[in-house]
């Protein structure tokens, strides 16, 4: 048996005959269950003083050296409305903390301290409060030092105002804290009636070290609920909610988070929180994702974002991939609506904006469909689809937009779907360049895609395709900025460009003597080509063009 | 004088006084990113074995007479900082640096002081309680010989 061993043996009968000292000889419900937490928390805490120095049980919930004149600063939730946090006019200068501490569930404990900001006059007080938590207030000037260390005040202006405690490390509470460790194991009984008590759960300690009841979460309301899908427990507050679920971890969904989405995701519908709501890559907005089970492992189910112009919006799954491969809110910015079905149901919209430097709104948008997977479509192509009505007008996107040749314009290909069909045949191309966005559909659209990837050789879309009939014979032509391109059903794909075009124009073109292309421009020697037409035959040689 | 050395610490101890150069081991309990450096502890008194860095567990059996000085590291992150901007480790003390408020823990009659500074990279501070106003007469002569002995080197052993 140790030493510890032997005082404990030795002070548990003696706990049990003081335990009368716990209140009055009326004992209802409600007292007694109060009366057996203190007790427990007292013994947890201070088992020996409890035991043999003369104090009540709701007196050892503060633990040692807790009044006015022990030399110690209060705890801010103490005089703070219960938040545990640092009091306005007072900054994080700097901490310490305790080891084995049952607070945090035998691990470290920390104590922060919240030094006083010159603007304020502090005045070293006891406080008025009526719980056991009686330390000083604004007394000791004196900083631990290891926090915030480009704010250099004179001490005597900037007392040691108050102090909270944590379980979760300074330098990850605050970034403006070094890891630079110091011990004071006097402290290590030191509470208060509005911290969590000994072997508290993680929730209650994340909670907490969040500010407690007097912080942005508020009062816990109801109790500790179980997940209904996945292994674990979550605790609703008024403002937020602590979830802590095996195979992802304890997060909070604060209330910057709780107030837009706190119906949805106490749903369920979203899973659960796989990380703190953090600020975004961009340093503009705020997200946090949240995760569903799928097998034994967890999927991204939303992100949820907050931006400071465009509010508060989700990108659910499916449009997470996309969305996410091409930078989230870097690259393609915030949903402006939440993720919803299109009509119909073969898919999903995602509208998202970010701001140009001029603050100009600059939209995009994830379009997913069950059966050809999700896109990004964006910049002037994104205009053009969503000004033609989007996905009842061109229809889902078949790829991302692809860059022409060269890199001076880019192309993304559409498709109608109903039902379970994709409308290949009949899908739309729209081509943006310096010289406009158009839209081209059928043998047309197949013909420039396929000329020398993506319009190499005829150049890109100047007008909108014209679509005519030659005789009793339907085409579509496309002027190019180095050509143009012909389809019918005598060709489907012809290619004009130099003075064969410039001939065939002479000529009247489709409507002309020689009627519509039955070839595309064909090669014969180096510097000779020639077309052939429905009523003759155009020959490009470096001399010139003949007809015959 | 006796000299005191270790952890990259040294200091000429007077007769009479006690030193203890430090440095405080990872705990069970400890978060991965803990940095623990080395500290220097000199009393006019016994120092007990369990001591906190700023004095806790010593402090509070000082006599009026008596003096605890702490140099403590606080590495290389906090070097050069504004709050740690003087350069080098103060060698004087007067009367006036010292406050019945400036303690760590606020304990009747006892005065304290303390100055942060940079010394070789390092965010070091110094802390100094007296156990009461007659040590300012007796101790703060003695500290003020004391101070210009302690070295602290480049090379401290990882935190």
């Amino acid at each position: 048996m140790t030493m510890v061993d032997t005082i404990a043996a030795a002070t548990k009968p003696l706990l049990e005959r003081l335990s009368s000292r716990l209140g009055g000889p009326v004992w209802n419900r409600r007292s007694f269950l109060v009366r057996t937490a203190l007790f427990g928390s007292a013994v947890a805490i201070a088992p020996k003083e409890f035991a043999l120095e003369p104090r009540t049980a709701y007196q050892s919930v503060c633990g040692l050296s807790a009044n006015c004149h022990d030399g110690y600063t209060g705890f801010c939730c103490t005089i703070n409305g219960g938040g545990n946090f640092c009091p306005t006019g007072t900054f994080i200068a700097g901490w310490w903390k305790a080891d084995r501490a049952s607070f945090c569930g035998g691990k470290a404990r920390y104590y922060i301290d919240c030094n006083g900001l010159p603007n304020t006059e502090w005045h070293c007080h006891c406080p008025s409060t009526s719980t056991c938590d009686k330390r000083h207030v604004s007394c000791v000037q004196f900083r631990y030092g290891n926090c915030h260390t480009e704010i250099a005040i004179d001490v005597k202006k900037s007392p040691v105002v108050c102090r909270l405690v944590t379980c979760t490390p300074p330098w990850q509470f605050d970034p403006a804290c070094t890891t630079a460790s110091f011990t004071d194991q006097e402290t290590v009984t030191h509470s208060a009636p509005c911290l969590p008590g000994p072997n508290a759960s993680e929730i209650t300690k994340k909670w907490s070290d969040l500010g407690g009841r007097g912080g942005e979460f508020g009062a816990p309301v109801g109790s500790v609920q179980a997940t209904p899908t996945a292994s674990g427990t979550w605790q609703r507050y008024a403002h937020g909610a602590v979830f802590d679920i095996k195979g992802l971890g304890l997060f909070a969904v604060r209330p910057k988070m709780w107030n837009p989405f706190g119906a949805t995701i106490a749903l369920g519908s979203w899973g659960y929180p796989s990380d703190d709501e953090h600020v975004s890559q961009d340093n503009i907005g705020w997200r946090q994702v949240f995760q569903s089970p799928r097998g034994a492992k967890f999927a991204p189910q939303a992100v949820a974002t907050v931006h400071p112009t465009f509010g508060s919006f989700a990108v659910l799954a499916p449009a997470i991939g996309p969305w996410s491969v091409a930078g989230a809110e870097s690259g393609l910015g915030y949903p402006i609506a939440t993720t919803a079905q299109t009509v119909g149901g073969y898919g999903t919209y995602t509208p998202l904006a970010r701001l140009s430097k001029t603050s100009q709104r600059l939209l995009s948008a994830v379009v997913t469909s069950n059966c050809l997977g999700g896109f990004v479509i964006r910049d002037a192509i994104f205009t053009a689809w969503n000004a033609a009505g989007g996905v009842a007008g061109y229809g889902y996107p078949l790829g991302n937009q692809v860059q022409t040749l060269g890199g001076v314009g880019a192309t993304q290909r559409f498709a109608l779907i109903a039902g379970s069909t994709v409308n290949f045949a009949n899908s739309t191309t729209l081509v943006t360049s310096t010289a406009g966005t158009y839209a081209i559909n059928g043998p047309l659209a197949i013909a420039w895609s396929s000329d020398q990837n993506l319009g190499g050789a005829i150049g890109l879309p100047t007008a909108t395709p014209v679509l005519g009939t030659a005789g009793s014979t339907p085409y579509g032509e496309l002027i190019c900025t180095k050509g143009r391109l012909y389809a019918s059903a005598l060709c489907s794909s012809s290619s004009l460009s130099g003075q064969l075009l410039a001939a065939y124009l002479l000529a009247g073109g489709p409507l002309g003597s020689l009627g519509l292309p039955l070839t595309t421009t064909v090669s014969d020697s180096p510097g000779v080509s020639h077309v052939s037409f429905e009523h003759g035959t155009l020959t490009a040689t470096p001399s010139g063009v003949t007809q015959s | 004088m006796t000299i005191h050395q270790g952890l990259g610490i040294s200091v000429d101890v007077p007769r009479g006084w006690e030193a203890r150069i430090s440095q405080a081991a990872a705990q069970p309990g400890d978060h991965p990113g803990e940095s623990h450096y080395p500290y220097l502890h000199l009393a006019s008194f016994p120092l007990p074995p369990v001591r906190a860095h700023y004095g806790g567990g010593a402090v509070e059996s000082m006599r009026p007479d008596d003096a605890f000085v702490a140099v403590l590291d606080f590495g290389q992150d906090a070097a050069h900082s504004k709050l740690f901007q003087l350069k080098g480790l103060p060698t004087k003390l007067s009367r006036a640096q010292f406050s019945a408020r400036q303690l760590q823990r606020m304990l009747p009659g006892q005065l304290g002081s303390q100055q942060f500074c940079t010394v070789n990279g390092r965010g070091i501070v110094l802390y100094v309680v007296l156990g009461g106003a007659a040590a300012l007469r007796t101790k703060v002569p003695v500290i003020t010989t004391i101070l210009p002995t302690i070295s602290l080197s480049n090379e401290v052993p990882s935190p």
